[in-house]
């Protein structure tokens, strides 16, 4: 099964294939959420529980929204992200899952 | 209205500037923060929001924008939709909180009901009357209980119509309605000085309704604005709140030639300038002037800067179609020194800092030197489209009043009396022959309520003649004026070329037969004319009038008022000391009698008659 097709698996995180909707790669998305996060670059992979990071919260959401959006072209509805769990998830809504802008 | 998605420009602090990246202010605001705490001597303040809906992204963007402007905030927040029943209910963390401004934050959304088709006119004035009511009693609380300075949404506007235009023209349309309440929360701004209206109604025209308001966002989580809308907002009640600090830009120092007028006019010459309504490009040049001749009567002061022969320069103002006029530059430098030499002497002579002013030049080249070399200027990026400029520096706010009172509206007359005074000063040898000849005469007296704007203006703008560099809200300043236990003076000063305006405020606590001053400034117009020895004369005959015995002086440096460093030396007070934070405490016993300090400034009976009868100097403009 891809990622495409399971939810629940994490995105490959290969830099050279894996583009945002054909905006940034996973790993330039990942650094961006690092940023919006406040981490230092290169801390988050995926796997991580939103819930258990700090800065996760409604403005690191919409930031989240707008930079998707601004970047990849990838429309996403606060409510689509309301049913993440983790970074991969958020990943994989920025990359297809929404609905074209 | 179009908000870039990534900032063209480098460093991160500018994508808090017109045009806004909405996605990197987002994205970087950590990194934006930690940068803008880097500054010293921010203002510090305490703003409780009170939300009709979520408010938790207006409070981190408003942070943003408020350190960006030198104000440093810490908030309250009120829970959801709970803006009105902390208030009435008096919920002790918000009484414990104390703020210096309560910022309402509502929408259309809070309107509690809105009339019902078909409803008559009589009906329709009752839903008017008791939405107001629930507001007014809201407002009137904050000001009797916390003593805050209000700032209030009026209403926006719903993207629906479901009468279509009717919605406008019938009184129970809810356009219509929200129109009606709008006018009635200007009506009671017009006369409460505490209460200030944040215009939604304009900010949302002017992003765009389709874009002000994201449904998705407001059926998740309840926000009433969009992201866009969010950041549009934050940035213009940042300005409220630094024009009520006193931080708002007073002088626009002007390029000339592709900045107020099309062309070269060393070498076009004046009749083939691009000006007028004949020429698409020329009409622009001509509402761009129009705009500065607009900002100049309303006080903001301007200056020229050009390179080019002074003659030359100045004969651009004789165009026909001109709407500028060389008379209303209060400093002008047409030469080919560096613009940054240029800008100095400009402050310099008009005795203003080089963080009170805006500079608007076409050339990118000029505005890079400037912002480079004098990083206290404002440089906002116009670029070269002169149809542009004015809507940019309406963005950056950098004007923004929160009131307009008479001494604003004559500022620009001042500083051109001001140069009749500089070259009447040069014929004489003794500086105190050229004061006797000024023919000064001073008001002085308690403070009246007439004047309390802008006693508040000039407490929260002067840093330099500033003692303690205290700020007060309005709030306060009112209840200090009502306390017999404090001691206030302000001073006006006139002059044989012209009223100077109120320039100096004083505030003293009273305690066992002695004052503690509090605050003592004086605008840096009046420097070395004598007036802090009439207001200190008018200090003792207080102090004597109500058995005062001792006054304690306070100075606490700051970086901008060393002026003052040697001021209650000079007027004879002993030292006391110096505490760990460096506040100098000083004293002066007040004698039985006193030989006024004052030779040079008269203070008629008539003055002290007119103080206490002055008509209201507050101009409160509807438009």
């Amino acid at each position: 099964m891809s990622d495409e097709q399971n939810p629940l698996s994490p995105p490959s995180l290969n830099p050279s294939t894996n583009h945002a909707n054909g905006g940034m790669t996973c790993n330039e998305f990942l650094l961006e959420m690092d940023e919006i996060l406040d981490l230092p670059a290169g801390t988050l992979r995926g796997h991580e529980k939103l819930e258990e990071l700090g800065n996760w919260d409604s403005t690191s959401l919409i930031t989240f929204i707008v930079l998707a959006e601004a970047c990849s072209g990838v429309s996403i509805s606060p409510a689509q992200i309301v049913t993440c769990s983790t970074v991969a998830d958020l990943l994989r809504l920025a990359r297809a899952e929404g609905s074209p802008a | 209205m179009v908000f870039k998605t990534e900032s063209a420009q480098s460093g991160d602090l500018r994508a808090l500037r017109f045009p806004f990246a909405v996605a990197d202010i987002l994205r970087k605001r950590h990194v934006i923060k930690k940068e803008l705490l880097k500054q010293t001597n921010l203002v510090p303040t305490r703003i409780a929001i009170l939300g009709g809906s979520t408010t938790t992204e207006i409070r981190g963007m408003l942070e943003l924008f408020l350190l960006a402007k030198g104000i440093q905030p810490v908030f309250y927040e009120s829970g959801y939709n709970r803006y009105s029943e902390d208030v009435l209910f008096g919920n002790p963390d918000l009484w414990s909180f104390k703020p210096d401004i309560v910022f309402i934050h509502t929408t259309w959304h809070n309107v509690s009901q809105f009339p019902q088709l078909l409803e008559s006119e009589t009906e329709v004035e009752q839903h008017v009357r008791r939405e107001m009511a629930r507001f007014v009693s809201l407002w009137e609380k904050i000001h009797t209980g916390l003593g805050a300075v209000i700032i209030q949404n009026n209403f926006d506007l719903p993207r629906l119509r479901p009468l279509g235009n009717l919605e406008a023209s019938q009184s129970f349309g809810r356009v219509n309605f929200l129109l009606r309440l709008n006018a009635e929360f200007a009506k009671y701004a017009r006369s409460h000085t505490h209460f200030l209206i944040h215009d939604i109604l304009y900010l949302s025209a002017q992003v765009g309704l389709a874009e002000w308001i994201g449904n998705s966002y407001w059926y998740s989580f309840h926000m009433a604005l969009s992201p866009t809308a969010t950041v549009a907002l934050a940035s213009n009640v940042a300005a409220i709140v630094k024009s009520i600090y006193g931080k708002s830009k007073k002088c626009l120092v002007l390029d000339l030639d592709n900045t107020l007028w099309g062309g070269i006019i060393g070498d076009d010459s004046v009749q083939n300038l691009i000006l007028g309504r004949d020429h698409p490009v020329g009409e622009a040049f001509l509402d761009f002037q129009r705009y500065v001749k607009d900002l100049q009567r309303r006080g903001v002061i301007l200056a020229g800067c050009s390179k080019n022969d002074t003659e030359n320069a100045k004969e651009g103002f004789s165009h026909p179609d001109g709407i500028l006029k060389l008379e209303d530059f209060s400093a002008f430098k047409a030469n080919w020194n560096p613009k940054p030499e240029n800008i100095r002497e400009i402050a310099a002579e008009l005795n203003i800092g080089l963080d009170s002013m805006v500079f608007v030049d076409d050339n990118p080249a000029e505005r890079a030197l400037v912002a480079q070399e004098l990083p206290e200027v404002a440089v906002p990026d116009v670029g070269s489209d002169v149809s542009s400029f004015a809507e940019i520096l309406e963005h950056e706010a950098y004007f923004e009043v929160h009131k307009l009172v008479q001494d604003d509206l004559s500022r620009s007359a001042y500083y051109n009396s001001n140069a009749q005074r500089k070259a009447s000063q040069s014929s004489f040898c003794n500086y105190g022959e050229f004061l006797a000849s000024l023919e000064m005469t001073a008001e002085i007296g308690p403070f009246l309520p007439v004047y309390l704007e802008r006693i508040t203006q000039l407490i929260n703008k002067t840093n330099q003649f500033n003692l303690t560099t205290r700020r007060y809200t309005s709030a306060e300043v009112e209840a200090i004026t009502q306390d017999p236990a404090f001691i206030t003076l302000y001073g006006r000063l006139a002059d044989k070329f012209g009223d100077n305006g109120l320039v100096s405020v004083l505030i003293g606590h009273v305690f066992d037969n002695t004052v503690e001053l509090d605050l003592w400034l004086m605008s840096c117009r009046v420097i070395n004319r004598e007036m802090e020895l009439v207001i200190f004369d008018a200090l003792i005959e207080q102090c004597q009038a109500r058995g005062i015995r001792k006054i304690v002086g306070v100075y606490i440096p700051s970086k901008k008022n060393s002026m003052v460093a040697g001021h209650y030396s000079s007027l004879g007070f002993s030292p006391m000391g110096e505490n760990s934070e460096g506040r100098e405490l000083w004293f002066y016993d007040v004698p039985a009698t006193y030989s006024p300090r004052t030779r040079h400034i008269r203070r008629p009976a008539e003055a002290l008659l007119a103080s206490a009868s002055a008509e209201s100097a507050s101009v409160t403009s509807e438009a």
